[in-house]
């Protein structure tokens, strides 16, 4: 009866998405313009939720829900470095947006390409960020999707079936609509993910420890190390690296191109930083109070599951299948979003260079189409594999990724440096950050700083440096300026703002 | 236009000296040292709890009056 409720909510959950896909997610033309970027025709609500879909990732609920009752306060660096990466977003999105606009841009190694004018350059950071680094985050949600539903039915569903049928969810949407149905469901799982979790996460703690107030109480009468950071020096790690790295990720970054205009990829900030923080703050102080529990802190695995067991211990069945909606969510309003956009640049970035004439139109929406439902085939078949370093090699592959810094998100705020520049600065990188992950006994040499924070500064340094040596190019003057053409052309005035 | 700083730019560098400034308790390790500590409780939160959200709070509304700056002058791109 508990499974045939919780198996109950998910179907109409899906049945809802489907629906949602079907009604207002359909493609409007066969081009890439709408399959990569939904034509650029998003409002700010839509893009709001799309943003925070894709900060409000399933490791919030299980990694470091997990963290947060094993170890306590160092678990809130994620909402820290989730409100410096709006920062960054906000600094950077008029210029690439603009850009996006004028240059015909559909995601970031275009972005990349247009400002350094080198096509090896676009090529790397195509196959790094769009392939090398994400795999291991679309394995691990498949993996938690399965997970997820074989705890919510109580076993009754196989992980590797519930895997199954997430992934023909996912590719379905992705291949029918692009971006626009990607957009319009994470519209919901936003919705989901960030806003009605917010409730149940305040209900069940007055169930279960009559408030926020008493729940800290009581974990100061139990375990007062776990109310303090147990190590500053690391979490500040995970924060700069974790901002540094965060709109180095192709999707995060796609989310720019899909707004009408500049003005509604700015007026997220009106909501996205005090939701997005709200979230994650809530979620991981429950995690705190998670740590009062023996059923969460008796392992690991215990605790990585203790999102599902606090709400089903507060709520019975049916607050489960409301948890296992939130991490459901969480995890296919990121793991869509990366599938559509690796497929434009599979198309745009990665086979077009090497085909004679180019592709057509119509040819690279074919392309994407066959690479989301290729890999998504080759995802499912990898969490057959025992793969027990996967969470390692993710947050490498992350930290890895924060190096890529410089190229794509200096770039943007300042015109000075070219490829020759960026070349350095991610060689220099990421042999810091691979001689650290490989001699942690390096480590000393950089005061105890984390690998991908000393790699990320060191390839900052090298940049910087180089760009101080070398001539601004005329072109990338003209990029830049062009920009204030436009502004001044356009007149742009909030008034008007709809229509620039 | 590249040797004077706009008035736009110069907004952007005062509110980033601002997230700057807001976030240094975080970043610069003594500082964070000294408020890495659970009591007193500030409301119902121990006292860490409480600096990590005033910071999210603080860096919400700054994102939100830089916007609404812009806006208002009509310098968002």
């Amino acid at each position: 009866m508990n499974a045939f409720l919780a198996i109950s909510v998910v179907v109409v959950y899906f049945i809802l998405l489907i629906f949602m896909v079907t009604k207002y997610g359909k493609a409007k033309d066969g081009g890439i313009d709408e399959f990569a970027v939904a034509g650029r025709t998003f409002p700010w609500y839509m893009i709001l939720f799309t943003i925070l879909g894709s900060w409000m990732v399933g490791s919030v609920f299980i990694a470091d829900f997990g963290w947060a009752a094993m170890e306590g306060a160092i678990a809130y660096y994620g909402a820290i470095y989730g409100l410096t990466g709006l920062i960054f977003f906000y600094y950077i999105a008029p210029r690439a947006w603009l850009w996006g606009k004028v240059h015909t841009l559909y995601n970031m190694p275009d972005c990349v390409g247009l400002r350094f004018n080198n096509k090896k350059l676009v090529f790397i950071i195509a196959l790094a960020a769009g392939f090398i680094i994400s795999w291991p985050w679309q394995v691990m949600a498949l993996m938690t999707f399965g997970y997820t539903i074989n705890v919510i039915t109580y076993g009754i569903v196989p992980i590797q079936v519930a895997v199954g049928i997430f992934a023909i969810v996912i590719a379905f949407y992705c291949i029918y609509g692009g971006m626009r149905s990607v957009v319009v469901t994470d519209f919901i799982q936003g919705l989901v993910c960030c806003v009605v979790v917010m409730f149940g996460v305040i209900a069940v703690m007055y169930i279960k420890f009559d408030g926020i107030g008493p729940m800290f109480k009581k974990v100061m009468a139990v375990n007062p190390d776990f109310l303090t950071v147990v190590d500053t020096k690391y979490m500040v790690s995970i924060i700069i690296s974790g901002t540094l790295g965060a709109y180095c990720f192709p999707e995060i970054f796609n989310r720019i191109f899909l707004a009408r205009s500049v003005r509604d990829v700015k007026i997220t900030v009106r909501l996205s930083p005090i939701i997005m923080f709200v979230s994650i703050f809530l979620v991981i102080s429950l995690g705190i109070g998670g740590s009062l529990m023996s059923s969460i802190t008796e392992s690991v695995e215990a605790a990585e599951s203790g999102f599902l067991t606090i709400f089903a211990d507060a709520g019975g069945p049916f607050l489960l299948a409301f948890a296992a909606i939130v991490i459901i969510a969480a995890e296919m309003s990121s793991i869509d979003s990366q599938m559509t956009v690796m497929g434009t640049i599979f198309a745009i970035n990665i086979v077009e260079p090497f085909k004679k004439g180019g592709l057509s139109d119509i040819a690279k929406v074919k392309v994407s189409r066959w690479f989301i439902a290729l890999w998504t085939l080759a995802m499912f078949f990898i969490t057959f594999c025992d793969l027990p370093m996967l969470i390692t090699y993710a947050i490498v592959t992350y930290e890895f990724l924060s190096i890529l810094f410089p190229t794509i998100i200096l770039s943007i705020l300042w015109r000075r440096g070219n490829a020759s520049a960026a070349f350095a600065s991610m060689i220099v990188g990421w042999s810091v950050c691979g001689s650290m992950q490989i001699w942690p006994q390096v480590m000393d040499l950089a005061g105890g700083w984390g690998a991908g924070f000393t790699g990320a500064v060191s390839s900052i340094i090298v940049y910087v440096i180089i760009a101080f040596l070398t001539p601004v190019e005329e072109r990338v003057n003209k990029l830049f300026d062009e920009v204030e053409a436009f502004n001044e052309e356009h007149g742009f005035k909030s008034e008007k703002a709809s229509s620039v | 236009m590249r040797n004077r700083m706009s008035r736009k730019t110069k907004t952007r560098i005062g509110f980033g000296v601002y997230f700057f400034t807001v976030l240094f308790p975080i970043y610069c390790l003594p500082i964070f040292n000294k408020l890495n500590v659970a009591e007193p409780f500030i409301g119902p939160f121990p006292f860490i709890v409480f600096v990590i959200f005033l910071i999210g709070v603080l860096v919400s509304l700054g994102l939100i009056v830089l916007f609404e700056v812009e806006d208002r002058r009509g310098d968002l791109l």
